[in-house]
Parts: structure tokens; sequence; C-alpha cells
């Protein structure tokens, strides 16, 4: 009987687990408040959004070094083998009024004045694989301007187009120049957070850049995404 | 009777991997293009992105069609199974057609041939949406050949409303052609040479 009990345990256990592949995960912040829906670039009426809960990623990262990584900019291909990059000239801005230039280095900067500005750029990951690090690199000669990178997740069932049944997750932190430093060529990362599975059947992955718009002072010039086996 | 909960804990587990959606697929990979990764053909065509879809927004109508395109990539010997694009088009919205294309130029060409490999009507359920599958047959030549999905709206005699006509994603169903070793062993180079 407790073997049994035990069997039957251990079952619904890998059968919860398989649940959780993808999509929101316990802890995820949902967002209910209509505005802040549209102001992520959703819509209140289709969209089920989440937020990732914040991540310590101090450990993960002493971990990381730990296991033999020359430097988080320069990751140990035995530790951590493979990553998809995008560089600016990958993003896109949200509407085909913004003035935009793509530098010869390949970052992205925004010419237009006034109000901020939001450009995405696809990503993909093969299945089934964790998600663990998020890489930018960018420039900020502004002291009032920035940027702001975030990684987002799209899940959607396969045999129905319904947005009413997607889910919308920013599973990374926001990774933020900040407005009032102006640190110029910088690099920062985030982790994701330990279980960041990707299913690529239902779920695509784009990364979203917030461009205070300064011409050349604030520039993106690429992002990496680093995902293992494990 | 102590079968029982072993029972209902397969019962359980049929339930949950179904309404996971998380089905296997045996030797197919998958790709998933977000409908905000879409390229426009003209500086004209008007868009906006919300909810990660790609919208038509020309508000003035014109002969030429909006084009918006998902270009891709696949490595060689990877055959296509299944182009799906998922959007939304209601009735009474801009007309939006479907295509798979594909362009081909021989290394001693200076010519170039677009060759329509599919084309679709996307029929919407009530709301509009849409899914709208599309076979691949044979698979892309990587050598000579570079593939896309365009959607096209057809703004000759409407003009697109944002909410009614958009793009949500287009979704690649692979098969690659060696499941155990693709990415291993070099074939198609020789390290031979200098």
């Amino acid at each position: 009987m407790q073997t049994q009990l035990a069997l039957t345990a251990a079952l619904l256990g890998m059968c919860l687990a398989g649940t959780a592949l993808a999509g929101p995960q316990p802890g995820d912040l949902r967002v209910t408040d209509p505005a802040q829906i549209r102001a992520l670039g959703f819509d209140p009426a289709t969209d089920e959004v989440f937020l990732a809960a914040p991540v310590d990623d101090r450990a993960l990262l002493a971990a990381r070094l730990a296991r033999g990584d020359a430097s988080p900019q320069a990751p140990n291909p035995d530790v951590d083998p493979i990553w998809t990059s995008v560089v600016g000239t990958d993003f896109r801005f949200n509407r085909e009024t913004v003035p935009y230039t793509f530098v010869s280095n390949m970052s992205l900067t925004c010419s237009a004045t006034g109000e901020g500005y939001s450009a995405y750029a696809n990503i993909e990951f093969p299945n089934d694989h964790r998600i663990t690090w998020m890489d930018v690199w960018a420039v900020d000669n502004s002291t009032t301007s920035g940027v702001r990178v975030s990684l987002w997740e799209i899940c959607q069932r396969v045999d129905n187009p319904d947005p009413s049944l997607r889910t919308v997750t920013r599973i990374s932190p926001i990774i933020d120049t900040g407005t009032a430093d102006a640190p110029d060529a910088v690099w920062l990362n985030a982790h994701v957070g330990p279980d960041r599975w990707v299913h690529a059947p239902t779920c695509s992955y784009l990364l979203r850049a917030d461009l205070d718009c300064a011409n050349s002072a604030v520039r993106l010039q690429k992002v990496r995404v680093l995902w293992d086996y494990d | 009777m102590t079968r029982t909960p072993f029972i209902l804990a397969l019962l359980a587990c049929a339930f949950l991997s179904s309404a996971s959606d998380a089905a296997d697929y045996p030797n197919r990979d998958f790709r998933v293009i977000t409908g905000v990764d879409g390229k426009p053909a003209r500086s004209d065509d008007s868009y906006s992105y919300a909810s990660g879809n790609y919208r038509c927004t020309n508000t003035s109508t014109r002969a030429t069609p909006h084009v918006v395109r998902y270009p891709f990539n696949l490595p060689e010997g990877t055959s296509v199974r299944y182009v799906s694009v998922y959007g939304r088009r209601t009735s009474d919205a801009t007309p939006v057609t479907l295509r798979l294309m594909q362009v081909c130029q021989s290394q001693t060409d200076v010519d170039s041939t677009s060759t329509v490999l599919a084309t679709r009507t996307p029929l919407g359920n009530a709301d509009g949406y849409f899914i709208s599958s599309m076979e691949f047959s044979p698979s892309p030549e990587t050598l000579d050949c570079r593939a896309w999905v365009e959607a096209s709206f057809d703004i000759s005699t409407m003009a697109c409303n944002a909410d009614k006509a958009s793009i949500q994603r287009v979704t690649l169903e692979t098969e690659p052609a060696d499941r155990i070793f693709r990415g291993t062993f070099s074939v198609n180079v020789d390290y031979t040479l200098p």
C-alpha cells in the first residue's frame, strides 16, 4: 500500500512538473491594473500578464564563477555552452513613425523627442532548455535618459488562436542603464530565475527595449541570453 | 481497492498532460516568430505593435497592398512540415492573404526568381482569430534560396483597422535531418584545405 501511494505521489509529481514547463511560474505576479497592462504593451481585455518575481542572483553568479567562468562577460563554453544574441539592428520600434538610427556599430538609437519609445526583437531558443542569464551591452552618456531591456514570453495554445487563452510573462528583471546616470559603455546582466524552461511548441520570446530618445547618447548594442541543458 | 489511487493518478496525469498542451512531438523542432518581428515591405506600410502582434494601421486606401514579411533560415537538410500563421481578421476587416515564398538565385546567376509555394486565405472564428497552416514541400534549398512567410493586407478598397487585422505569430514545425548527430559532425567542411 505504501509503495503504491509513493508511486502515485511520484507520478503526480512528474505530471505536475511537466505542466510547469512554460508560462507563468509560482511566485510570478499577476498584473491586474488595466492601465499598467496597457503601459506594458498588452490588452487588458484579453491578455493575462505576469511579472516574474525578483531573483537574488548573487549566489547564482557566485556559483557560476566557481564552476569556471573567466568572467560573466566571457562565459566558459563548458559551463554555459550556448546562447542566443541579438544586436541593436534586430530591434524595431513599435510603430513606423519613430525616427531611429542604426549606427555603424550595429547599435540602436532613437532620435524622436518627448516620450520614450519601445522597440522589440524576436529571440529564439530551442525547446526544453533552461534560460539562465540575460546580458545587455549599451551606451548611456545622458544624465536624463537611459534604456531598459526585458525578456518576455508569450505562450499560446497550439490549436486555438484566441488571445484570452494566452499568457504573457516578463520572465526577466528589467535591466536599466538609469536615467540620471551616465555610465558610458556598460555591460549589465541578470538571472531570469532557476526554472524558466523553453517550450517552443507553444511559446514565443521577445526582447523589449524602452529607450528614452537621446540620439546617439543612448544606444542599445547587444543582448545575449544564455541557456543550458540542466 | 488499493489500486484506486494509482488509477486516479494515471487519469490525472493524462488530464494534466492534455490540459497543459505540452504534447510531445517526436523528431520535431518548433520555431516561433513573434508577430512584432514582421518586416513591412514599404516605408509607407503603417503598423503598430500590441500584445506582441503586428497590426496593419494604414488609414488610407491604395492600390498596393500592405505586406509584412517573416523571413527564416533553417539548417541544411532540415525538412519543413508545416508553417502556421496565427492572427486575426474579422469579417468586416481588410482582406488578408497569406503566402509562403521562396526566392532563389544560383551562384552563377545575377537574376533571382521568387516562387509562391503556398497561398491561404485565413478563415477566422466568430471573433476573427485564425490559425492558417501551410505545407512546405519540398523543403527550402539553403544554398541558393531564402524563404519567408508574408501576410498581404489588401487596402485597395478598405483601410486597415488596427484592432481587426493582425498577425500574432508564425510557427515553423520542422524535422531535423539527424536528431542525434546534428551539429556534431561537420559534413560540408573540408579541414584539409588551407
